[in-house]
């Protein structure tokens, strides 16, 4: 008898009920015609589910996540004893393990499905962020060419600017130095010349004459002789 | 992005080129005269003055003096730029010369106006002095010219034109030591006798405020 309890089986209808399936251990499961001793031993491969089995699933899946709020908040009609339920969850659990597409499995299952749309849709949400993140690390690639380009053209204005400047003031030096020069001529007579003053100039005069060498342009320079001619 | 950064880099080493050509130009003028002087530019201008020393001169030359010329000509040619070197430095020596004497005697004027003596004498002696020493300056550059030519022509393949452009610099240095010897004449002739004649004035002129 204990066996018998442990064989039942629960089936979620379309409703969100849950029956009872005890008597019927070869019908609609496939997975049930393992007797509970196989717990015992190790379990076969669970074979592939038919397609009744399969349509089954699927169906309760989109009852379970389209009605499961529903599921709670309705109890089902039928009181179950919790005693009865007791044993057939562990006879669930066992048979999830398995592999049976009991109400677990499918519950799992669904939840998987519903993860699955979870994944993938917090996946689409990352991919969009990622792009999202791609399009926003490239434009500061741009603002640092862009920055990188401004750099440059302040660099060269600097440049521009250095040169014009420094060509200015070189011709400016030399300007001032002819002022300077001419300024200075102009400015050192400050007193009255004296005899001594001219003594000095005719001097500096005499200096500067005799200074220049005329041998420079001697004409034996460019004499036959001097040449080899 | 990347185009736009080459074009400025292109730009930029444009920019430097101009710079660097400006600096350069800037340095180059201060470079003799032949150094710019493109080579053709200056194989014309050799010959332009080598056919213009032709044509002033008279002397005839036989066939043998000009096969005599042809072959020791090169040989002058390496004395007659250590000639043009010279010359080239006389130039300079004379115009800081001429320069030096113009400002001494342009301060001792200065000096002079403010005392009672009349400086016209001396004003005009100076212009008179620039202006032979400005005859001695260009004569100068036009005997380095004729230097020059001398030293750079083709003279193997037109000895004559060597003997007339030797001929030629020969009076052009004549001309120099002539303007050179005008100055120092009148630097001993006029120039020198106005100042002792001004320094006398200008005792004359303290004697007589100290007596007063």
């Amino acid at each position: 008898m204990q066996n018998n309890d442990d064989n039942k089986d629960i089936t979620v209808g379309f409703d969100g009920q849950v029956v009872e399936d005890g008597a019927n251990n070869t019908g609609q499961l496939p997975q049930t015609d393992q007797s509970p001793e196989v717990n015992n031993t190790a379990a076969p491969p669970a074979p592939a589910p038919s397609e009744e089995t399969k349509v089954e699933v699927t169906q309760a899946t989109e009852s379970e996540v389209v009605k499961e709020p529903e599921a709670e908040s309705q109890p089902s009609a039928e009181p179950i004893d919790n005693s009865k339920l007791a044993e057939p969850k562990e006879s669930a659990e066992k048979e999830s393990e398995d592999k049976s597409p009991d109400v677990e499995t499918v519950a799992e299952e669904a939840g998987a499905v519903a993860v699955d749309d979870a994944i993938a849709t917090s996946q689409l949400e990352s991919a969009s962020k990622q792009v999202e993140k791609e399009t926003a690390r490239q434009k500061p690639e741009n603002r640092n060419n862009k920055k990188f380009a401004a750099v440059f053209i302040v660099l060269i204005a600097f440049l521009l600017a250095g040169g014009a400047v420094f060509v200015y003031l070189t011709a400016e030096n030399n300007t001032e130095e002819t002022t300077r020069q001419s300024s200075q001529q102009d400015s050192e007579p400050q007193t009255p010349a004296t005899g001594q003053d001219v003594d000095q100039a005719a001097q500096d005069v005499d200096e500067a004459i005799e200074a220049i060498d005329d041998t420079d342009i001697i004409e034996d320079d460019l004499s036959d002789e001097s040449l080899g001619l | 992005m990347k185009k736009f950064l080459i074009i400025l880099s292109i730009l930029g080493v444009g920019v430097f080129g101009f710079n660097a050509g400006v600096l350069a130009q800037d340095n180059a003028e201060d470079l003799p005269t032949e150094t710019n002087t493109v080579d053709s530019d200056r194989r014309q201008k050799v010959q332009d003055k080598v056919n213009e020393y032709k044509e002033n001169f008279r002397e005839f030359i036989s066939e043998a003096e000009k096969t005599r010329i042809a072959g020791v000509c090169r040989a002058a040619q390496t004395k007659v730029s250590t000639v043009q070197t010279r010359v080239n430095e006389a130039i300079t020596n004379r115009q800081s010369a001429y320069a030096d004497i113009d400002s001494r005697l342009n301060t001792l004027i200065q000096k002079l106006s403010l005392t009672a003596v009349d400086t016209a004498a001396l004003e005009t002696n100076l212009r008179e002095l620039n202006s032979r020493t400005s005859e001695v300056i260009a004569s100068l550059d036009v005997y380095s010219e004729a230097v020059g030519v001398l030293a750079d022509m083709d003279c193997e393949s037109d000895p004559e034109a060597f003997k007339a452009t030797l001929e030629q610099a020969r009076s052009y240095r004549q001309t120099v030591a002539n303007n050179s010897k005008s100055v120092r004449d009148f630097v001993t002739d006029s120039l020198k006798p106005l100042l002792e004649s001004i320094k006398a004035e200008l005792t004359g002129q303290r004697d007589q405020s100290g007596e007063e």
